[in-house]
């Protein structure tokens, strides 16, 4: 008791008191800004591998494509020409020449077809609506119906037009190949400076077990990477025996 | 110092607010946010106490022995539901508990006395729960798991204790001697503080976030 009648005690707990206030204060305000600048930093960091992986998406993305166009113009000229020159011969040596011709030209236009499928030369020549009206026209000799819906303008990126043309691709050949449709339905249209594609069939539907190994498989796993290394979003929907319906949105370069 | 009196009063009033809103929302409370309502209520229940044997000229400083334990131990269990590291804290808590509470009852039989303010087992808890509270904002420094601190109810409650536990710190320990005539004006501070903790504990309620 005696040795703090000496002291101002008082004053002491005051200042004290004070002193603690304020550190605990400080302790505070250094947690709130630090926490900000963290959050921050992180979702920099996040931002910029996520950008990175986009970046890599295209570059694999646009190496297959630079290698599918290299290989059909290889099929084109090459072999497509090679086959041309030997029907020439065989319709000159004459003899059992109908079959040989008749094998030939199966060669020749399945070649076409597959160099048409590695790169479509009217996407690049005519537009993407041309292209994707000239893909769709084969599906309608196999009597299904296609109602193509095109909205968009004439000016889009070569990249947005070349992923859109995949897409609708894979989406078609999913559609020929799994769903039993007899009716498909693809609208693009330009809503704020964006792109929305709706595919739609009357199909039935990815429901069953090997309806989703094929919702996991390669194909619509593809569709998925190319509009992501875009900066798209994708949304794929489908129930038993109502169809499938797939909702692109992609930014236009 | 009628104004004085009226801070005491608001202060002591203050508890309500947390505990109308636990009540409100107590179905919907996260565990940690129960246990610190549940805490809240017994707190209440002890001022009650306190008051009426104030009034009847009773003694009623063994009543706040009883609370510093019970204030350390909620605490402590509030806290521990929060740390990402439990079976370490566990073992800290459990023990720092044990001991504080061995010693509380060293307190009362031989240095204190049950009838004088248990200042040494307060200023005690009070460097304990500073250290909880520092630990915790390290934690939620280091994990980011928080994206919004205003909108986290371990923020506000860790912020109230952590500016009432030092605010009362040298109140606590120097309150067996005297301050000669500016005692209730230093007992202001606590109210000030007690309010702010009280608001602090009601903010947190009513966030109600699970972290």
């Amino acid at each position: 008791m005696d040795q703090f009648e000496n002291i101002n005690l008082p004053f002491l707990v005051l200042a004290g008191t004070l002193t603690l206030i304020i550190l605990a204060m400080s302790i505070i305000f250094f947690v709130l800004v630090y926490q900000k600048r963290l959050i921050r930093q992180k979702s920099q960091i996040q931002e910029y591998k996520i950008n990175r992986q986009q970046k890599l998406l295209q570059a694999t993305i646009n190496g297959q494509e630079q290698e599918r166009k290299r290989i059909a113009k290889e099929l084109h000229d090459d072999i497509g020409a090679m086959l041309s020159t030997i029907r020439l011969y065989v319709d000159e040596e004459g003899e059992n020449s109908a079959r040989i011709k008749e094998f030939i030209d199966l060669g020749i236009s399945s070649i076409r077809r597959i160099a048409q499928n590695l790169m479509p030369a009217v996407l690049e020549e005519f537009g993407l609506e041309n292209a994707l009206r000239d893909l769709f026209s084969n599906v309608e000799d196999m009597s299904m119906n296609v109602n193509l819906n095109y909205d968009i303008p004439d000016e889009l990126d070569q990249e947005v037009e070349l992923t859109i043309f995949r897409i609708s691709q894979e989406l078609l050949n999913n559609t020929i190949k799994h769903s039993g449709a007899d009716s498909i339905e693809l609208s693009l249209t330009f809503i704020n400076s964006r792109i929305e594609i709706v595919y739609k069939d009357n199909g039935k539907g990815l429901n069953t077990k090997m309806d989703h190994q094929i919702k996991n498989g390669f194909g619509l796993k593809n569709i998925e990477s190319r509009v992501h290394a875009l900066g798209g979003i994708v949304n794929f929907r489908s129930e038993d025996q109502a169809g499938f319906l797939a909702t692109i949105i992609l930014e236009n370069g | 110092m009628q104004h004085a009196l009226l801070i005491h009063y608001i202060a002591a009033g203050s508890i309500l607010v947390p505990i109308t809103l636990s009540l409100v929302k107590f179905g919907k409370l996260t565990f940690p946010l129960k246990l610190l309502s549940t805490y809240l209520f017994l707190t209440m229940v002890l001022d009650i106490i306190v008051i009426f044997l104030a009034r009847q000229g009773i003694n009623n400083l063994f009543l706040f022995h009883l609370h510093t334990v019970l204030e350390v131990t909620a605490i402590s269990l509030i806290y521990l539901q929060w740390f990402s590291n439990r079976r370490l804290w566990k073992i800290i808590i459990g023990t720092f508990v044990l001991l504080f509470s061995v010693f509380a009852v060293i307190d009362v039989v031989f240095i204190e006395g049950v009838h004088t303010f248990n200042s040494y087992p307060r200023g005690i808890a009070a460097v304990y729960f500073l250290s909880l509270c520092v630990a915790l904002f390290l934690q939620m420094l280091s994990t980011l798991n928080v994206r919004q601190l205003e909108r986290s109810s371990l923020f506000w409650i860790n912020t109230g204790i952590l500016i009432y536990a030092p605010g009362t710190l040298f109140l606590f320990i120097v309150s067996n001697y005297t301050l000669g005539n500016t005692d209730d004006q230093y007992w202001i501070i606590h109210s000030i503080l007690n309010l702010l903790l009280n608001l602090s504990f009601a903010t947190a309620i009513w966030i109600n976030s699970k972290i």
